[in-house]
Order: C-alpha cells, then structure tokens, then sequence
C-alpha cells in the first residue's frame, strides 16, 4: 500500500516537481500507467520490455479481465473515472494512448 | 440449542385441516409460524426426520424482518452461527480480490450482520420454533398424493408411521422445495434452459479466509469458464464449504465424474488453490442439478407454491432462503384474507402470485446481468453511483422495486459496448440475452 500512495502523490504533484527535469505531463503519466500496469497485474515482463508504444493486447498480451484490473487501478491512481462502457478502442490500444485518454479525464 | 421436546398429543395426524403445509424446510417451517400466529388451523407434513443435509448456506440480510417478525432473530443470534456481513470477489486471475461490506441496516434486533448456516440444525432450529408457537408439525410424514373434485384439491394422502391416512384439508401450502410436489404433478414446470448449471461441493477443514476483516464474508472465486465460480462460505470457526458451479454443459463435455470436474477446477484460480493448500476435505462430495426453473402458475384453487416449489434461480446471490421465507409470508397473509372473509380467494392468491414473480424476477434480471457482465461487476461494484443499488439488492430488498434503476443503467452500459465495434470489454460480456 505504501508504494501506491507514494506513486499518487507523484503522480499529482506535478505542478511542484523541478521542470529542469524536462519531463512533460504526458511522460510522467506513461511513466505511471507502466508502473500500475506492472504492479497491479503483477506481469511476470521485464520494465525494460514494457515501452510508451507497446501495445496491450498484441505485445504485452493482456485480455479484457486484465485491462479492466488496469483502469481500476488508473482510477485509484489518478483519482479520476473512465467512462468505460463509451470508450474508444483506439484509446487501450497501446501505453502512450492510453496515458492521452488518462490525461483528457484529469 | 435443545430441540423442544415434541408433545405426544401432536403425533396423531387430525383427519381434517385449514392449511396443509407440505414440506417442514424453511418455507414450510416460516408459513407455519405466520398462520400459528393468525391462529389459523394448520399441519405441516414434513417426509423427513429432521436434522437432515440441505445446501444454500448463505443467507441474505432481508432475512432479519421476517426472523424478527416470527420471534426467531433472537434465537439465531445466539446459536452461534458465523455473522456474514460482506461478500469478496476473486477474479478469475487470483489477483485484487474485491471485498464490499453489505450490512443490514439495523431496523430489525439491531443486528447489522446476516449468518451463514448449517442448514441441517438452521432448518430443525427453525421448524422446532413453529412447533413452539403451536404448529402441529409431523416428520416423517410423506405426502404421495392428492385427491380433487372439479379441479381442487380436497385432500392429501400421508404416509405416516407405517400407515396411510387421508387428510381433508380446505389449503394445501407446496413446500416441498426443489421436489416440486404440486408443479410437477400439475405439469407446471418450465426448465430455464438460460441457466442450466450444476453445483459440486463439500466441507472442508483448514482452509485460509484471507484477510482478518473479510473472514467471515462469503467469497466468491471466479473460473476461467463461463458462468463458472465458486463459492467459499465459513460453516463454523474451522469448517469451510466449498462448491464448484459450472454450467452441466462443461461437466458433461468434459466426461468427468464429479471428483475430477470438482478438484479440476479448484485448481483453476490461483488464489483459491493458495487458500486450500493447508486444507483437508472432511464431507463427500455433493451434487446438485435440476437447476433453475419456473412455474407457470404459482396459485391454483386451494393451493399455493412457496419457496423453491415456486421458483428456483441461481444461487450465487445466496437468495434462496430469503425467497423461501418471504414467500411463505406473503402467502400466508392471503391465506389469512381468504380464511377471515376479506377477499375472495382467487383474487388474494392472484396478489400473491403478483407479489412473489415481482420479487423473484428482480432477483432473476439481477443474476442475467451479473452473468453477462461477470468479469465487470467488481468494477461497478467500486462506483458509488452503482454499488449503492447494488447492495439494496445483494442485500435481497427485492420486493418493492421502486427506484431501482441500477439494472436499466448497467443494461445500457452493456448495449453500448456490444454496439462499439473492437470495444476493449467485448470479450468480457457472456452470451447471455438481457
């Protein structure tokens, strides 16, 4: 649990992390729905595998049980709600897609 | 919990009764309860010598008002039984179960907990009580035929200690359960051929609960199969039952006997294969088929079907008892309309026909959508704007159904993603028609 509060607060506290880090908002939320990806679902992949265009269902090879389990843990994450049942394919098709969507409901 | 002794004077069957009740289960048991107290002339005929062996262990909290209106709550109580206030959901992965408390809200004894029973002492604790309020009850007592003139019944044939009798009786209550005397007699029943499944189960020792928390709470494991999950409920502080729900058809196709399918799949989720790792079977194994089915009609002239004589669905809300014994108040209450001359009798058992298909088919719709969307329902479960109905209806407040439009919104969220072309969820959505 511990590591999932520590992962919020960075993820939210964009605002008053160094910007000569020069990462943008959307790297930082690729960089988080990696973590929760691997984390939540406990992939048995290599991080270093796991890349901003990797695809969800061709390349890391999730099902729809496991994309689920992945929102939920974006919503808990990023405090935000996914309107599921109207989504758009093309936002679970890859890592990068899917942070834009996360992104657009902040 | 003593059995209250059985006063000899009771043992003679009378030739002549108000209401026969068949059955001394749950239904019988609480039918009789209500018309002892209207004061109303009844028997129950019960075929078996109770305690005996019968499933659906998990009760709802519904239940609480009609225990308490019986003057049985305190009695359950105090007989130990483990408190149930919550449910948690096992994906089929083993991975993020999740546990939502559903607690009653006090109105009935105070209690904010249902039980899980051993439903061989629950039910003699239940229709030892009926005798305690004056219900002649007969076990024993097996019920082979009736009599009718001009499309009533007038009469029941008992066997009864070695000896047939004929009882004249103005009602007869069907509590016979899944034996349907009267449904199948009259050629009432409907297979539902929706939800053709299939129950393996048996007691266990040693099985990890999970959690501290959620010990007490009824699980539920999901199965990489359709419609396949299993049910872990807690049956006292060490045993655990533990049953394999599929539909027939992968029991079937698979040619197993039901040791195989049932240790197959156990091992079919990991979290679950974790918990019974330390766990010994101590009951052989069960089976339950004949799974769910309606009535055409629920009344009939003179007669009444109540409990699973009536309707049977699927158990994975744990509804049977609480059906059962709402059904038997709510008859018995017609029964006491007609009895007193307040209602002509087919318009009082036509309310309640009405009262009981209401109830019954807002369980009914609840499980469609639940097995259509089986792999979604935790997801809906954690949004506030969901989990609040829901748990009204896990809860089994079922028979006054105004504002509950949960199941209209999840019906619409389900058409949008079978109509969205690739929709990431499609998968996800089981065959079933809604």
């Amino acid at each position: 649990m511990t590591s999932r509060s520590e992962a919020a607060a960075g993820g939210q506290g964009v605002k008053s992390e160094n910007p000569s880090l020069d990462r943008t908002s959307l790297d930082r939320t690729i960089a988080e729905v990696t973590r929760v990806l691997l984390e939540r679902l406990e992939l048995q992949l290599d991080p270093a595998e796991i890349h901003a265009d990797s695809e969800f269902f061709d390349d890391i090879g999730l099902d729809s049980a496991a994309v689920l389990d992945l929102v939920i843990g974006l919503e808990e994450s990023f405090g935000i709600d996914f309107d599921i049942a109207g989504s758009d394919p093309e936002d679970f098709r890859s890592v990068r897609c899917l942070a834009r969507y996360v992104e657009s409901r902040r | 919990m003593t059995p209250t002794p059985v006063t000899p004077t009771a043992r003679r069957l009378p030739e002549e009764t108000t209401v026969a009740i068949l059955g001394g289960g749950p239904a019988g048991a609480t039918t009789a309860c209500y018309l002892a107290m209207a004061g109303i002339d009844h028997v129950v005929l019960e075929r078996a010598h109770f305690p005996r062996h019968h499933v659906g262990e998990s009760l709802v909290g519904a239940t609480n008002r009609i225990f308490d209106e019986i003057g049985f709550l305190e009695k359950l109580d105090a007989a130990g039984f483990p408190r149930k206030q919550g449910a948690v959901w096992v994906p089929k992965s083993g991975k993020n179960p999740h546990a939502i408390r559903v607690v009653p809200d006090k109105t009935f004894g105070g209690l904010d907990y249902t039980f899980h029973v051993d439903r061989a002492r629950f039910d003699h604790m239940l229709l030892d009580h009926a005798e305690t309020l004056g219900s002649p009850v007969y076990q024993g007592a097996l019920v082979n035929g009736v009599e009718t003139r001009d499309g009533r019944i007038e009469s029941v044939q008992v066997q009864h200690e070695g000896e047939t009798h004929t009882l004249r009786t103005r009602f007869v209550v069907d509590a016979t359960g899944r034996n349907t005397f009267l449904g199948s007699r009259f050629r009432l029943l409907q297979k539902d051929t929706l939800f053709d499944q299939y129950a393996v189960y048996a007691y266990w020792k040693g099985v990890g609960r999970g959690p501290e928390e959620t010990a007490g709470y009824i699980h539920i494991h999901f199965l990489p199969s359709e419609r396949g999950w299993v049910w872990q409920i807690p049956i006292d502080d060490e045993t655990t039952s533990i049953g394999v729900v599929t539909e027939k058809a992968d029991f079937q196709r698979n040619g197993q006997d039901s040791e195989a399918h049932y240790a197959h799949h156990l091992a079919r989720n990991p979290e679950l294969s974790r918990r019974l790792e330390q766990a010994t079977r101590v009951s052989n194994l069960r089976s339950e088929g004949n799974y769910s089915y309606s009535m055409r009609e629920l009344v009939g002239p003179g007669y009444l079907l109540v409990g699973d004589a009536a309707r049977f669905v699927d158990p994975i809300f744990s509804s049977g008892v609480s059906v059962a014994i709402y059904s038997a108040k709510f008859a018995a209450e017609q029964i006491a309309h007609v009895v007193a001359g307040e209602r002509p009798e087919a318009e009082a058992f036509g309310a309640y026909e009405t009262q009981m298909r209401a109830g019954v088919e807002l369980w009914y719709d609840f499980i469609k959508v639940y097995y259509k969307l089986q792999n979604l329902f935790t997801y809906y479960l954690r949004k506030p704007e969901y989990r609040d109905q829901l748990v009204q209806l896990l809860q089994g407040n079922v028979y006054d159904a105004r504002g509950i439009t949960v199941l209209e919104r999840l019906r619409e969220d389900i058409r949008r993603i079978e109509s969205t072309p690739g929709h990431v969820l499609q998968e996800g959505l089981s065959d079933i028609p809604i």
